[in-house]
């Protein structure tokens, strides 16, 4: 089932935060990707890999996903899910769930990340 | 261009909203539309239709500003700078929200299937 594969996706993505892997990080994204962060910040895939791997600033400890939905689009799978997110900023430990939306295309037999946005829920 | 034509939409969403037309808003719609609120709910088409046009939200004016579209297949993923003027039981709000939005091309024209719509958080 498409979600059983995103929730694949989403994990081997989590997996790479917390090794602090580029490569594989850079393996699961396409080449378009962008991103809005909880603070605003519009990233490409470089950005991406820069502020959440190769950065001393961010480290992750865990992320685990739940309350996942996927709906498929074509060749587009649109996920929304809540992630609880363990990690330290600049030495600070947060702990954290997030609301995010995230894009999948089927691009060469695989599910790759190519866009998504990420909310600490706030309301006006 | 494909921003155009997304920017169009997007035009389209915000005067069906403001003009409060459930039917209009309902045609720009995918039928498997899901939304994640600044609050962090997550709405179907027609809860969104209830929330926002035939619901407690009156919006009064809704700008994209910042759009920026990457095309895949027949979907369109836009970010954008959201400015919303609305009143919600009588509050007035005047707010600029971050969204992502995804758009899917159906028998001819561009659907609106997902978003999110956020506010930064605080610094």
């Amino acid at each position: 089932m498409i979600i059983e594969e995103i929730r694949a996706v989403l994990a081997a993505k989590a997996s790479a935060l917390v090794r602090r892997s580029a490569n594989d990080m850079a393996a699961l994204m396409h080449p378009d990707f962008v991103h809005v962060t909880a603070g605003g910040r519009t990233l490409t895939k470089a950005d991406y890999i820069d502020v959440f791997i190769n950065s001393d600033r961010v480290v992750y400890h865990s992320q685990e996903v739940r309350e996942l939905e996927v709906h498929l689009f074509d060749a587009v799978a649109v996920a929304t899910m809540a992630v609880d997110d363990r990690c330290s900023i600049d030495g600070r430990e947060i702990t954290e769930t997030f609301r995010a939306l995230s894009v999948y295309t089927w691009k060469d037999g695989r599910w790759l990340w190519v866009a998504g946005q990420t909310a600490l829920p706030r309301l006006p | 261009m494909i921003i155009e034509e997304i920017r169009a939409a997007v035009a389209a969403k915000s005067s069906a909203l403001v003009r409060r037309s459930a039917e209009d808003m309902a045609a720009l719609i995918h039928p498997d539309f899901l939304y994640v609120t600044a609050g962090g709910k997550t709405l179907t088409r027609a809860d969104y239709i209830d929330v926002a046009v035939n619901g407690r939200v009156i919006y009064h004016a809704q700008q994209a500003r910042e759009l920026e579209v990457r095309l895949f297949g027949t979907t369109a993923v836009a970010s954008m700078l959201i400015d919303d003027h609305y009143a919600i039981e009588g509050r007035e709000v005047s707010e600029t929200f971050y969204g992502l939005s995804v758009f899917s091309w159906t028998d001819g024209r561009w659907l609106w299937a997902a978003g999110q719509t956020m506010l930064p958080k605080q610094p």
